[in-house]
């Protein structure tokens, strides 16, 4: 079934601008189908960089966003009925296993930790998925490789990878941008001028200052895009960093009236 | 305040404190401290204005330039010439603050006004403001002289700056204008009295007369201890006093030196009921805690006998074991249930004598500030079904570490609770590797899913009667990761900027927060409970 999974494929290419020697590192590691941990704080590019990748190597990219509630079978599959009686559905691994693409696990540890041992016979060398349910083994494609992402900064511990499933993977780490190279990002993704991207990436900049204060992320890049893309519609800067930014990150009047305050520094 | 604290550590990127106590008409600036003037207080435009401009000082000047051989005119002109270069530099990261400078420089001395306030005042709106005007040939030479060397020399050259200001101090000394050190203040109210700039240790006069004022900023003396009534340790009324042993880590021998502590627990005494938590100190603003937000998870409950949803699982195992002609199993719903683990944290309080030292420009003492926002954590915790106890520490070498319950798990503030809370005294050391052993203990009595230690302290551990300060932080470490090893979490928030090093050391990454200041340890304590609690 060659087809299987065209509509994961990605056609057009994805904007992402490297910051150090990721790509280069991404494909050595991909030569050897290493599994792989992306980290780093929300909103700096991780899943953007994966598009750019499976782009970039013409693999469809299977998504997959986890969360507490998140059993093993929404991973591998399940049975479900039909008129003749019950037919096996692969999940989202399952396909990807198949297929031969990439599956990516965003978000990781919200997943629960027994949950997350069902990858522990693909990513090591027997590259293998049991289906108890079906009976079946399931030799990985020889393309397939697996992807997940976490933030290690707000993660409580409870929610941690178990040591037995974090050393299956090989670690890319992420973070945001030098200063140039976010406002050239933020100028691209909302065509604004790079004038006043270097000013929303300074309001990024004097927000991620606060890790002491009591704000346990600043803004993200992401966070720039949509205030650059407010302000190129027509709506006034300050108007769109209190929307995207202020009180997006915090709800503390005190914090709220200090991040408004780097907006007045940079837009009067 | 804390929000124009917040808004200088973002703009300066470092640890920065805005306070306002000053009865001096104009901001101080010291590192890292502004001082604003009271007269401030509630103009958050203002005060902002005022923060941008301290921090441009701290960015871009040179602190503490000798003043020797300089006439007090001529301080004044370079001061004000500072002003305007640190404004310009500032203004190139952070260009909306243009007009906010503008508007709140001194309003337009009347055009005959020739005094040195009026001429200086003058002089500060065309340096800030291209567009302005003047007919004033000084104040013009003042604009042509500093747009020359800006052009020339740029604007990061001090020195070029000070040769034009001593030019035009010698013009106003040309022209007669008076200069009264004793009466001047910088024109612009934003501005600070540029104290920062000079150092006047080796000249009695200060250029006006303000310099007494700056050192106010340091350190407040310390509380001495009241004599009697301490309840932590004073044997006076105790009643009941319990002995524990535990043993101590010594990383040297790589072993436990066994009943080697002595942890001696003793119930609060019941004294000073009469007085209130913080008799004799009004807090400058009342400590608010909102009510913890428990994070619920819901989850959904599987092969329910009733519930919202069909269990895709059990459904499909239903079809399956009647094809199989067996007895299919008949709970197939599923329900969202909030299922709670119950959780158990125990705030343990480091009650050596560091905690009475009091926080810079704050009336109360970290002690003052640990007990209410224990007291108020206690009461939001309680009515939240999160069993919440607090104890306290302190200690006098190994025989004598001093544990006391001032809130037991599961009893909400009392009269006499609080009034206990309220006489305990903080004297001694810190010995957290005993106290954190005797706390596992207590903790382990609770029958609960979670159990959490959350330490809050000021400082490295130590004792009098140890030397090497290693010794305790890894007695510390191995203490708690004795606690991990039987399900107990240790968690701690430092009151201390220079805790990373220890507390890491001790509780592991991520297992601890540094409070820069005791203004924000009580939104950290229940912040950090809360995620304790979720957990």
């Amino acid at each position: 079934m060659p087809n299987t999974l065209a509509e994961y494929r990605i056609n057009a290419e994805p904007f992402y601008r490297e910051t150090g020697n990721e790509v280069a590192l991404y494909e050595s590691a991909y030569v050897h189908r290493m599994p792989l941990i992306l980290k780093g704080p929300t909103g700096c590019g991780k899943t953007r960089f994966v598009e750019h990748m499976a782009w970039k190597l013409k693999r469809p990219l299977i998504t997959l966003a986890c969360n507490e509630d998140m059993t093993a079978s929404d991973l591998v599959g399940r049975f479900l009925l039909d008129a003749h009686g019950t037919v096996w559905h692969d999940g989202p691994l399952t396909m990807a296993v198949r297929n031969g693409g990439i599956c990516y696990l965003d978000e990781v540890v919200e997943a629960r930790q027994d949950t997350t041992v069902v990858i522990h016979p693909l990513t090591d060398a027997r590259r293998i998925l049991p289906l108890d349910k079906k009976g079946e083994v399931i030799q990985a494609h020889p393309d397939f490789q697996l992807v997940v992402s976490y933030n290690p900064g707000y993660q409580s511990s409870a929610k941690d990878m178990k040591p037995s499933t974090r050393q299956r993977f090989a670690a890319l780490e992420f973070d945001y941008p030098p200063a140039a190279l976010e406002a050239e990002i933020v100028a691209h993704e909302t065509g604004i001028g790079q004038p006043l991207a270097r000013q929303l990436v300074t309001i990024a900049h004097c927000s991620r200052a606060l890790k002491n204060r009591g704000l346990e992320e600043g803004a993200s890049t992401r966070m720039l895009i949509y205030a650059g893309i407010l302000i190129r519609d027509g709506v006034s800067p300050s108007e769109s960093c209190a929307m995207t930014l202020t009180h997006t990150l915090s709800d503390d009047p005190d914090m709220i009236s200090a991040l408004q305050g780097f907006v007045v520094a940079q837009f009067g | 305040m804390s929000a124009l604290s917040i808004l200088a550590t973002g703009l300066a990127k470092k640890d920065f404190e805005v306070q306002s106590d000053s009865a001096q008409p104009r901001a101080i600036l010291t590192g890292g401290h502004l001082l604003l003037p009271d007269a401030m207080s509630g103009k958050w435009s203002l005060a902002q204005v005022a923060v941008a401009h301290a921090l441009a000082h701290w960015r871009y000047s040179v602190p503490g330039k000798p003043i020797r051989g300089l006439k007090p005119m001529g301080v004044a002109i370079i001061s004000a010439i500072e002003d305007a270069r640190v404004e310009r530099l500032l203004l190139q990261s952070f260009p909306g603050m243009r007009s906010r400078f503008l508007d709140f420089l001194s309003p337009r001395p009347a055009a005959g006004d020739l005094s040195f306030a009026a001429l200086v005042a003058r002089m500060d709106r065309v340096l800030a403001d291209p567009l302005q005007q003047d007919d004033n040939h000084w104040v013009n030479k003042a604009r042509r002289l500093f747009d020359e060397t800006t052009g020339r020399a740029g604007l990061d050259d001090y020195d070029a700056f000070r040769a034009i200001a001593a030019i035009l101090a010698n013009d106003l000394g040309q022209m007669r204008v008076r200069f009264d050190p004793q009466h001047h203040v910088v024109p612009a109210i934003y501005r600070d009295d540029n104290s920062y700039l000079w150092n006047f240790s080796d000249s009695e006069q200060t250029p006006d007369g303000e310099v007494t004022v700056h050192r106010a900023a340091g350190h407040a003396a310390k509380r001495p201890l009241e004599e009697g009534g301490d309840s932590l340790c004073a044997d006076s009324l105790e009643s009941s006093e319990m002995r524990f042993q535990y043993p101590e880590w010594d990383y040297r021998i790589e072993r436990l030196k066994p009943e080697w502590c002595t942890v001696i627990e003793k119930a609060p005494a019941l004294q000073d009921v009469s007085r209130p938590p913080n008799s004799g100190h009004t807090p400058e603003r009342p400590l608010q805690l909102t009510a913890a937000r428990r994070v619920r998870r819901t989850r959904r409950l599987r092969r329910q006998w009733e519930g919202d949803d069909i269990d895709l699982n059990a459904a499909i195992d239903i079809v399956i074991d009647r094809r199989l002609r067996l007895q299919p199993e008949p709970r197939m719903f599923v329900r969202r249930g909030a299922v709670i683990d119950e959780s158990a944290t125990l705030v343990l309080l480091d009650l050596s004598e560091s905690a009475n030292d009091r926080a810079e420009g704050n009336q109360l003492t970290l002690l003052d500030i640990e007990k209410q926002a224990a007291l108020l954590m206690a009461n939001t915790a309680s009515l939240d079904g999160n069993r919440i106890a607090i104890h306290g520490f302190s200690s006098n070498t190994r025989a004598e570490v001093y544990y006391t319950k001032l809130i037991e798990f599961g009893t909400m503030p009392t009269p006499a609770s609080i009034a206990h809370v309220a006489g305990v005294k903080a004297r001694y050391s810190t010995r957290i590797g005993a106290a954190i052993r005797h706390a596992t203990t207590q903790i382990l009595q609770e029958r609960v899913d979670i159990r959490n230690i959350l330490l809050v302290t000021d400082g490295t551990p130590g004792d009098i009667d140890v030397h090497d300060s290693r010794y305790l932080v890894e007695d510390a470490r191995s203490a708690v990761i004795e606690a991990r090893k039987v399900g107990v979490q240790s968690f701690c928030i430092a009151v201390d900027a220079g805790g990373d090093a220890y507390a890491q050391q001790i509780f592991g990454w991520r297992n601890y927060c540094v409070a820069i200041n005791t203004q924000t340890l009580p939104t950290q304590l229940q912040r950090t409970c809360a995620r304790l609690a979720s957990n």
